[in-house]
């Protein structure tokens, strides 16, 4: 048992040693770096465990957080690509990081005590961010906020605050749909959320209030803008804009549903054809984000708009 | 390195000793267990006949049924009638009270079903001499019809009439370890005429008799 217990221990020092040899090599990064990395991401691990557990539950039956699982893996890609200038940022550990470290285990143990689960997420950002703060020094950090903050979309919203946003946005969109509908002759009646047509009942529900498409579609337009334009005026725009086009998108699907539910029937309307409409429309809508971030990118490149040089 | 190394022992302790905190601070249940369930059986003593007013069962539409089927432990809607008086009575509980936030208030369900809230104030109703709660009153209009609705919280053993003031004392009694009930209380009353007032009266008399069949006690003040 002994012996056995010994080889293992072994193993896994000689797959620790590969590991940080081949992060020295790919990355450029020192031992120390890796080793104080590996050590601080597996206490945040064994620390955020139980909460990781919550959020993936979240993930899978939330309707507004289906795109949780990308956060993680998108956060570690952007923090990859700034692999070169992170080599060259000046690291200048600071006990000032602490505040923001505490801040965040703080908000976790109430998160964690009183069964918040936004406390308990919010805080994973804080702590990371707080660690980053005291063991490499505000200008990495600065380097990594986008990285970190991105994962402020993968934190399912709590009820109190998704209610107020979600019922207004789903009375606009039945409101919205009922009068185009109207406009093209489709006979139509609006009771609250509730959109009457001679042979169907079509509700707006929860799913249909158009902030699951709003969260999404802010996240990728979030994304999109960082790493494509280099203007931040730009990048407000871009993700400014994603929120009339996550809302027109909505009120497309509802339309569609309508339509089909009216010219076929509703049952050919909330079959497999919901689901796929669902996915049309967001590629429509990803679409029309990547016109206008062409638009800004040419408008950055445009030599007309460019002042003359002197 | 070297410069960073207590830096790095404080990081690394800071994360250890939170970790060792909430691994042997916290409950062993989690809140769905250790959540009372028979928080809901009062539901079942709510009589039908309640001294002059007589009530039946109303059913909810099916996008209401799908909701509360899916985040609340019990509910009741009842119309209750009393000569020309007549009140819609709804509960809705929860075992443990943060699903209760997943319901939604009066503010939300209203205009959803078409009406128009025209106007929201606190109220004070009076349950017995010398106790009292404050309640949120809305005036809702549809198709020319004008209800007025009152609605307030119960949290384990107060009474709340603020969604935001239920949320933290949910925090407060997680922090403290406690695992409390809720329920949504709301007595819908038609107008006859414009005459709030009258409205009111018929609210607050049903109020008072429901009482003794709720879970909360008022104490004279509500939070």
């Amino acid at each position: 048992m002994v012996l056995f217990l010994s080889s293992m221990g072994e193993g896994f020092s000689n797959v620790a040693r590969r590991f940080a040899t081949l992060m020295e090599t790919k990355l450029s990064l020192s031992p120390q770096t890796v080793w104080s990395a590996v050590a601080v991401g597996a206490l945040l691990i064994l620390l955020f465990y139980p909460t990781l557990g919550r959020l993936i539950e979240e993930w899978d039956s939330n309707i507004y957080y289906s795109h949780g699982y990308l956060m993680l893996p998108l956060a570690l890609w952007l923090s990859w690509r700034k692999r070169e200038v992170l080599q060259v940022v000046p690291v200048e550990p600071t006990w000032r990081g602490l505040s923001l470290l505490l801040t965040g285990l703080v908000l976790f143990s109430i998160g964690r005590k009183a069964d918040i689960l936004f406390a308990q997420g919010l805080s994973f950002l804080l702590v990371v961010a707080g660690s980053i703060y005291t063991l490499k020094g505000k200008a990495v950090l600065k380097e990594l906020a986008f990285p970190i903050g991105i994962l402020f979309f993968m934190i399912p919203l709590p009820y109190l605050l998704l209610d107020p946003i979600g019922f207004p946005m789903k009375e606009f969109a039945a409101a919205t749909s009922s009068s185009l509908l109207q406009a093209f002759g489709v006979p139509i009646f609006q009771d609250g959320v509730y959109l009457y047509l001679p042979n169907y009942l079509l509700v707006v529900e929860d799913v249909c209030n158009g902030l699951r498409s709003l969260i999404s579609m802010m996240m990728v337009g979030t994304v999109m803008a960082y790493i494509l334009l280099p203007s931040i005026t730009d990048r407000i725009i871009l993700t400014a804009v994603s929120i009339p086009i996550a809302l027109g998108a909505n009120i497309l699907r509802i339309l569609l549903t309508a339509v089909l539910g009216f010219y076929v029937s509703g049952e050919f309307a909330e079959g497999f054809l919901h689901e796929f409409s669902g996915l049309f429309v967001f590629l429509v809508s990803l679409g029309a984000l990547m016109g206008v971030e062409r638009i800004l990118a040419w408008k950055e490149q445009d030599p007309i708009s460019q002042p003359l040089s002197a | 390195m070297e410069r960073a190394r207590p830096h790095f022992a404080a990081v690394v302790g800071l994360i250890a000793l939170t970790f060792l905190y909430v691994s042997y601070g916290m409950p062993d249940e989690t809140p769905q267990e250790s959540a009372d369930k028979t928080a809901g059986q009062f539901l079942e003593k709510i009589p039908y006949a309640l001294e002059g007013w007589t009530g039946r069962d109303v059913g909810v539409d099916e996008h209401a049924f799908n909701i509360l089927s899916k985040d609340a432990d019990g509910w009741l809607v009842r119309e209750y009638r009393r000569g020309e008086d007549r009140i819609f009575l709804s509960l809705v509980t929860t075992v443990d009270q943060r699903k209760l936030f997943r319901v939604h208030i009066p503010d939300i369900c209203l205009p959803a079903q078409g009406w128009s809230v025209m106007e929201r104030s606190s109220q004070t109703v009076q349950l017995a001499p010398g106790r009292s709660l404050l309640a949120t009153s809305l005036l809702a209009e549809k198709a020319g019809y004008k209800s007025q609705v009152l609605y307030w919280f119960s949290s384990g053993n107060r009474f709340i009439d603020s969604k935001v003031l239920h949320r933290f004392l949910l925090v407060w009694d997680g922090v403290m370890g406690e695992r409390t009930p809720g329920t949504l209380i709301e007595i819908t009353a038609p107008l006859v005429g414009n005459d709030r007032k009258q409205a009111f009266r018929v609210q607050e008399d049903f109020a008072q008799l429901l009482q003794p069949f709720l879970p909360a006690e008022p104490d004279g003040s509500s939070v």
